[in-house]
């Protein structure tokens, strides 16, 4: 599996500045401070954010960018704790994904922003770390939206985050795939129907008790009410909550042990989602010709219904 | 490897039967199981008021009062109070690596007796509190004015107050132990059948050793169990073989899940414990030596990412402890494995039998080859006895040097035997013990 | 200790209701370290040398003796030596004098008479010979005040200064007896020695008592221990932890061992021998109890009793004596019987069959082991406060307690006081006898 071979494009090519829109066009929005996801929440609620884009959406030439942000030790124990792995002066990456997602966020939450933010679907992650980020350390985040593509089931854009160091360092990029569901492309239809997925042989079973939701909205800041309770998730369509896409991809990387003292890359991409309470397999791959450690996950069949995929990790040392 | 300046003698060994979990156990505690089963030590060999080198005990599912747990209960014991103790641990082999630990202490002249003990009680396993909870009561106590306190405590919502109970599965995985063994089991294609046989030779075996009063002198009663609870000396294969499996159904790798109740260890009570000292302290106490302990090995495998079954450490750490002592699989007058699940034993068996394992994954020349079965756990083992974690290294050394005695004196020939015990976490403690 | 009625009647108001309304007021006996081992002043009665023999003897040993009550207001013991008469009507000149101290005996107090059997030679001398047992044991249902009355009959021939003369007297007098009631002792040979030390009598001793964790056997155990004995534990394995505190508490070698399963006497030699364990005494104490009605008794409860009790001692005996080095020079055995094995009783065909095989047995036994200068005796307890007998309807229980001339039931020591004499050199000349220790049980003899 790699995330790679079906998105064409490797992400650490495309840290720093978009190839899709000149740095000269874009302007950097610097704010004070990373903002609260029920403020973005909220914003994104109000119905004069509803937007009816005329003609072909365009996404903003618009970075954000907050100064001289803490990584919270509390925070990524916390973070490190609930994927199951020792709290150490290294940062999960997954931290830095939470710390720049309200950012992003709210960039998807102006009134610019061509598409609702409630509604996104998160297809692919990818991560590429250069150096560890070590817990009290301050850093820059910038976030940006770049390269709208046509996609069988609507568009596909990137949320785009990079950490910088404070002397402009480039530390990590982490670049969120988002599908706005709307009319298909025509031209990516066909072939692409779900095959039947094939589970390999588990190696593990993560038994995902209800609260899993909320225990990574209290950590990681996202309370996306789709992820917090049945009822919640209920009232924006979903029959039960489902799993943060990003809570299963952290464990993931987490179960992986990988150093994280290396630079490393971290690609996950999702398909079904992971319903609350629920139980999903996993089987853990180590390629010790590349360094990479896989992790593909999947709802167990039951019944008629066969084995689903949800998702696949893949994270792979850089430096061997 | 016998370069040590002298020998750790097993002098002899008493545990208590094991009982199922939640049977006449119930309600007894840790501490009380492994004082009866030192008190019976004790009484049996003459040992009031010894002050010993020391005790080493411990137990897997341990509350966290019980921090000195082999101490506490050394104390209620008629030794010497002078007697130190430790605690250890590493899941399912802690028994016999607290015997590794009191004979090493002899061999180099740290101690010149000792005891090595366990227990388990899955009756009394310790229920934890929630984290939050955990960390809410925690900043309480640190308060320092009672308004503190107070304002500390009604952060604790309903839910933080539901308890924890012990984990079933490995952490690393989410899958629990048979779970894992189910896989295993389909890789090596070990038959429902083969288990069955396994199991039912088990509780033959144990019966007839009962019967012969082979353990007249190595378990001590205890609240009105004389045998061990599990014992079944009147199955049959076609019982065994109409019961549902248990482990391995939810796995779509394992096509014919084949592990049940009867062919996999019940969560036990118990507790066991082996006296061990040197030659000259055996003889100041007159005592007679059963068997030393010669070497012993321990290994891990990974299996967080499914590289190697969990329970087949010691398919890798036996071939070390054979070659380090110059010894072939087929050297060994008997064999101990320890029966976590008849499975584990024979996914054992099939590994040193299979050329491929050997020089892929241990690397070497050829196979270790096959045992002979009519040597193998002739006394019964886990599956008939039970498998209070902890207390089986205990039950296995004091079994095994207790037949090796008796053989040696039938034959007059030296008698090896080997141990071999699976751990949680994917490790091994293997040893190999000789008669003297 | 006492019962909940004995510590009734023994307290005030309830000593006023009882002695209103005639319930029986059971008193306080003296045991072991109540009071010292004999009770002065000592009456001697008697004509003969062998009574100025004994008097002497106990004389020199520092204790208060008399030949006559005349003055004295309280009398501690009374030894009656009548090993010379030769018709009843010799009797009335040693007895009568007694008449007037019956009512001066101390609480506690103790009366022995020394005599001979009958032997079946002289019709006058086997009369007056077999008066004397009528009359103490009548005079036994007399004795108030926890005291006793208990006879010794020396063989034709044994002198009354044979070892187990004076060990017989020694503990009759001794508040050891304080159950044995209304009994005599047979001395039939001058075989045994005399106890050098006095405090611990079985000292240098190894004695094997089975049935040995709980009740009867974990008092004979503690007993054996206080006097000195080293003591082989064995019990089944269920009993295991008992054992094993017991044999912590006692510094005793426990074995676990069911003595009816097959080959247990050869897996006991074996132990024996490798704990490199010679045996002076064996106390055979195992035994249970399956009451019915013989109608409704089942093939399992009369077999399981007849195994324990019976068969298990006769086996256990047998591997013991054919095991090479496992038994001392002098074995003495002590068995266990039964009231019931004498008088029988309601609802125990099974258990006193059981019984009255051991009191035939002993008697076989002691016959075998007199060539190797060893004893075998029995001791029937009656009514004693075990655990056992705790599981009985109580109404059985308090008419079984009261059915005695000492109107309680005994203690699981005083059963093992008995053993514990029987087991001492000097009890080396009494064979093949069953002593009741039943406060004068009224059933049977």
């Amino acid at each position: 599996m790699s995330t790679r071979s079906t998105t064409g494009h490797d992400p650490a090519a495309q840290s720093g500045s978009s190839p899709s829109t000149s740095a000269a066009e874009e302007r950097l929005h610097d704010l004070s401070d990373v903002p609260s996801f029920p403020a973005v929440y909220a914003a994104a609620l109000d119905p004069r954010s509803r937007r009816s884009p005329k003609g072909e959406p365009v996404l903003p030439r618009l970075a954000y960018r907050v100064r001289k942000v803490r990584i919270d030790a509390e925070r990524a124990r916390d973070f490190d704790h609930l994927m199951g792995g020792p709290a150490t002066d290294l940062v999960h990456p997954g931290v830095l994904h939470v710390l720049a997602f309200p950012i992003s966020l709210s960039l998807m939450a102006r009134r610019d922003f061509p598409f609702p933010l409630l509604g996104l679907v998160h297809l692919r992650n990818q991560v590429l770390q250069h150096r560890p980020v070590r817990v009290g350390e301050l850093v820059d985040v910038e976030c940006r939206v770049r390269d709208l593509q046509p996609h069988r089931k609507g568009r596909t854009f990137e949320a785009v985050a990079t950490i910088l160091s404070e002397d402009g360092e480039i530390i990590a990029t982490d670049v969120s795939t988002y599908l706005v569901r709307g009319p298909g492309s025509t031209a990516e239809d066909g072939g692409s129907r779900r095959r039947e997925f094939e589970p390999p042989r588990p190696t593990g079973r993560w038994a995902l008790p209800a609260d899993t939701g909320r225990r990574y909205g209290t950590v990681s800041g996202d309370v996306n009410p789709i992820h917090l309770s049945a009822l919640s998730a209920k009232a924006f369509g979903f029959p039960r909550a489902i799993a943060h896409g990003m809570y299963t991809a952290s464990r993931a990387f987490t179960e992986s042990r990988i150093d994280l003292s290396r630079p490393l890359r971290w690609d996950v991409s999702f398909d079904a989602p992971v319903t609350l309470p629920g139980t999903v397999l996993v089987a853990y791959e180590d390629d010790p010709d590349s360094g990479a450690v896989r992790c593909v996950g999947w709802r167990p069949g039951r019944g008629e219904k066969g084995p689903r995929r949800c998702f696949e990790v893949e994270v792979t040392v850089l430096d061997r | 490897m016998n370069d040590s300046p002298r020998d750790a003698l097993i002098l002899g060994g008493n545990r208590i039967p094991f009982a199922r979990s939640g049977g006449p156990y119930a309600g007894i505690s840790n501490q009380d199981l492994l004082t009866a089963s030192l008190d019976g030590l004790v009484a049996r060999y003459g040992l009031q008021g010894e002050k010993l080198g020391e005790i080493a005990g411990g137990a897997v599912l341990k509350l966290a009062r019980d921090l000195n747990l082999t101490r506490e209960s050394a104390l209620s014991t008629p030794l010497d109070p002078r007697t130190p103790a430790i605690d250890m641990s590493k899941a399912c082999a802690t028994g016999l690596e607290t015997v590794v630990h009191i004979s090493n202490r002899i061999r180099l002249q740290q101690i010149d007796s000792g005891i090595a003990a366990g227990v388990d009680s899955a009756s009394d396993s310790p229920i934890e509190v929630t984290p939050a909870l955990r960390r809410i009561l925690h900043r309480a106590f640190a308060a320092k004015t009672p308004m503190q306190r107070l304002k500390a405590l009604s952060a604790i919502r309903p839910a933080d107050l539901a308890p924890v109970p012990p984990r079933n599965g490995e952490p690393r995985t989410g899958l629990s132990m048979g779970e894992h063994m189910a896989l295993t089991a389909a890789e090596w294609g070990i038959t429902r059948q083969a288990q069955d046989e396994l199991a039912l030779a088990s509780h033959q075996k144990l019966a007839a050793a009962y019967d012969d009063g082979f353990f007249d002198d190595l378990v001590t009663g205890y609240r009105g169990l004389a045998r061990d609870q599990n014992l079944r000396p009147d199955s049959t294969l076609e019982k065994l073989g109409g019961l549902k499996p248990v482990f391995g159904v939810k796995s779509p790798q394992v096509t014919e899940p084949s592990m049940t109740a009867g062919n996999s260890t019940p969560l036990s009570d118990g507790a066991s414990s082996v006296l061990l000292g040197s030659a000259e302290w055996a003889q100041q106490h007159g005592l007679t030596p059963l068997a030393r302990v010669v070497d012993a090995r321990t290994a891990a495998v990974d299996f967080a990412h499914g590289a190697e079954g969990l329970l087949m450490a010691p398919a890798y750490a036996v071939p070390e402890l054979l070659d380090a002592n110059g010894l072939e699989l087929q050297d060994l007058d008997l064999y101990e494995i320890h029966e976590a699940f008849a499975s584990t034993v024979l996914a054992h068996l099939a590994a040193w039998e299979s050329e491929e394992f050997c020089r892929d994954r241990l690397g070497r020349d050829r196979a270790l080859g096959q045992i002979d079965r009519s040597r193998l756990n002739v006394a019964g083992s886990s599956l008939a006895a039970g498998h209070p974690f902890a207390a089986t290294g205990g039950r296995l050394v004091a079994t095994l040097a207790k037949l090796l005695h008796q053989r040696a004196q039938e034959t007059g020939e030296v008698q090896r035997g080997l141990i071999s015990v699976c751990a949680a976490a994917g490790q091994g403690t293997v040893a190999l013990l000789e008669s003297v | 200790m006492a019962d909940a009625y004995t510590r009734f009647v023994r307290s005030a108001p309830g000593a006023l209701i009882a002695k209103r309304t005639g319930l029986p007021r059971p008193a306080f006996l003296p045991r072991r370290g109540d009071r010292p081992d004999v009770l002065g002043p000592v009456v001697v009665l008697g004509a003969s040398a062998g009574a100025d023999d004994i008097a002497h003897r106990l004389l020199e040993a520092g204790l208060d003796v008399r030949r006559r009550f005349d003055e004295l207001r309280s009398v501690g013991s009374v030894l009656v030596v009548l090993d010379e008469i030769a018709a009843p009507a010799d009797l009335g000149l040693t007895l009568l004098p007694m008449t007037s101290a019956m009512r001066r005996l101390a609480p506690g107090a103790r009366i022995v008479t020394i005599s001979r059997p009958a032997t079946g030679e002289d019709p006058a001398r086997d009369a007056a010979r077999g008066a004397v047992e009528g009359f103490l044991r009548s005079l036994a249902h007399e004795m108030r005040g926890g005291g006793t009355a208990n006879g010794i009959q020396v063989t034709d021939g044994v002198p009354l200064d044979a070892p187990g003369v004076t060990g017989a007297l020694r503990f009759l007098l001794s508040p050891r007896s304080a159950y044995v009631h209304g009994q005599f002792l047979t001395v039939s040979s001058a075989d045994g020695t005399a106890t050098e030390d006095r405090a611990a009598p079985l000292a240098g001793r190894t004695v094997l008592i089975t049935g040995a964790a709980r009740g009867i056997g974990a008092a004979i155990a503690r007993t054996l221990a206080a006097d000195g004995a080293r003591l082989v534990l064995l019990d089944v394995p269920a009993a295991g932890t008992d054992l094993a505190r017991l044999a912590n508490e006692l510094r005793a070698v426990p074995v676990q061992l069911d003595v009816t399963s097959s080959g247990a006497g050869k897996r006991l030699v074996a132990q024996l021998r490798e704990r490199g364990l010679v045996l002076d005494g064996i106390v055979l104490n195992a035994g249970i109890t399956r009451d019915k009605l013989f109608a409704n008794m089942s093939a399992d409860r009369w077999e399981s009793v007849l195994a324990v009790n019976t068969t298990s001692q006769i086996t256990m005996m047998q591997d013991l004596l054919a095991g090479e080095g496992v038994l001392g020079t002098q074995p003495r055995v002590v068995s266990l019987a039964s009231t019931s094995g004498i008088a029988g009783n309601r609802g125990q065909t099974n258990y006193g069959a059981s019984k009255a095989g051991i009191i035939a047995f002993v008697d076989a036994l002691a016959a075998r082991l007199e060539s190797h200068g060893g004893t075998a005796n029995a001791i029937a307890p009656g009514f004693i406060e075990t655990e056992m007998t705790a599981k009985m309807p109580a109404l059985t229980r308090e008419v079984a307690r009261r059915v005695s001339s000492l109107q309680q039931g005994g203690l699981p020591v005083d059963v093992a006081e008995a053993a514990a004499f029987l087991l001492s050199a000097e009890a080396g000349g009494i064979r093949g006898e069953t002593l009741r220790v039943c406060g004068q049980n009224i059933v049977g003899k």
